[in-house]
């Protein structure tokens, strides 16, 4: 079987220093500019302007998930364990 | 009642486990298309998209400071793919169950006829086959009186990337692409 490199769902990518996971959500991207790896203190600056695609499109996808989960009725309306 | 013209209870019993199959493929073609329509760019060409090429990944850009050997700080461009940061939907069936009625509705034995297996060979006719023709009969719970009912309950989880989706994310991997830029002395470097 393949090694997976992608544990916990795909997201992050290889520190460019220390090669520590850095952990890095879509929410996180689009909330902020400087991301710090946990392990090696590297401050990643976010180049906007060239990311703009991306992050437009991104943006897109977060607030498809915003809508999905705005129509799922929340777990308080199921059934509660007694 | 001939009940001949019913379908055979293998193919009801096979008919939702075929359905499980093909809903896995489905799912895992919905993975695909969520990474190549959300982490690429649109083929240049309709042509290209139907002939299955793939468009560029879209690349989100960080810069840093990198120090050098030499105590330089390099500016440095590092790429990541946009897939790379999106939590993908990787769902696996964990377990399935279906359970349903079903009313016999014609039962027939036949054995078969003896089959030349070589020239001049024949095998025995010694097989006999029970072919059971079934009805899914409605149910009390049925919401209307001719309709069978059948409960399923499927449980999935967060699974495994398939090898193909590993493989390709691999290739994502190696799509970090790290580009120097300007170069200059670090702050220590300038007040000596």
């Amino acid at each position: 079987m393949a090694n997976n490199p992608w544990p916990g769902g795909g997201q992050g990518f290889p520190c460019p220093q220390c090669g520590h996971p850095f952990r890095l959500t879509a929410a996180e991207l689009l909330a902020g500019e400087q991301f710090n790896c946990t392990s090696c203190g590297l401050v990643l600056t976010l180049a906007k302007e060239q990311s703009r695609p991306a992050l437009e499109q991104l943006r897109a996808y977060e607030q498809k998930i915003e809508q999905i989960t705005a129509t799922v009725p929340s777990q308080s309306g199921t059934t509660k364990p007694k | 009642m001939n009940g001949s013209s019913d379908p055979l209870l293998h193919q009801v019993l096979a008919a939702p486990l075929a359905a499980l199959v093909r809903a896995e493929a489905m799912s895992a073609l919905a993975l695909l298309d969520f990474i190549t329509s959300v982490g690429m760019e649109p083929t240049a060409t309709a042509e290209s998209a139907a002939a299955g090429n793939l468009g560029a990944l879209r690349m989100v850009s960080f810069n840093y400071q990198r120090q050098q050997a030499d105590g330089t700080l390099r500016q440095q461009t590092m790429q990541v793919p946009l897939v790379a940061l999106l939590q993908l939907p990787v769902l696996n069936v964990k377990d399935a169950s279906f359970s349903f009625n079903v009313a016999m509705t014609a039962v027939r034995a036949s054995t078969a006829q003896p089959e030349a297996v070589a020239p001049g060979l024949t095998r025995p006719s010694t097989l006999t086959e029970v072919d059971l023709h079934v009805a899914l009969p409605p149910t009390a719970a049925a919401s209307t009186p001719t309709s069978p009912v059948m409960s399923v309950q499927l449980n999935s989880v967060r699974g495994d990337f398939p090898n193909g989706i590993i493989n390709l994310l691999q290739l994502v991997n190696t799509a970090l692409v790290v580009e120097g830029a300007a170069t200059r002395p670090t702050e220590q470097t300038d007040g000596k």
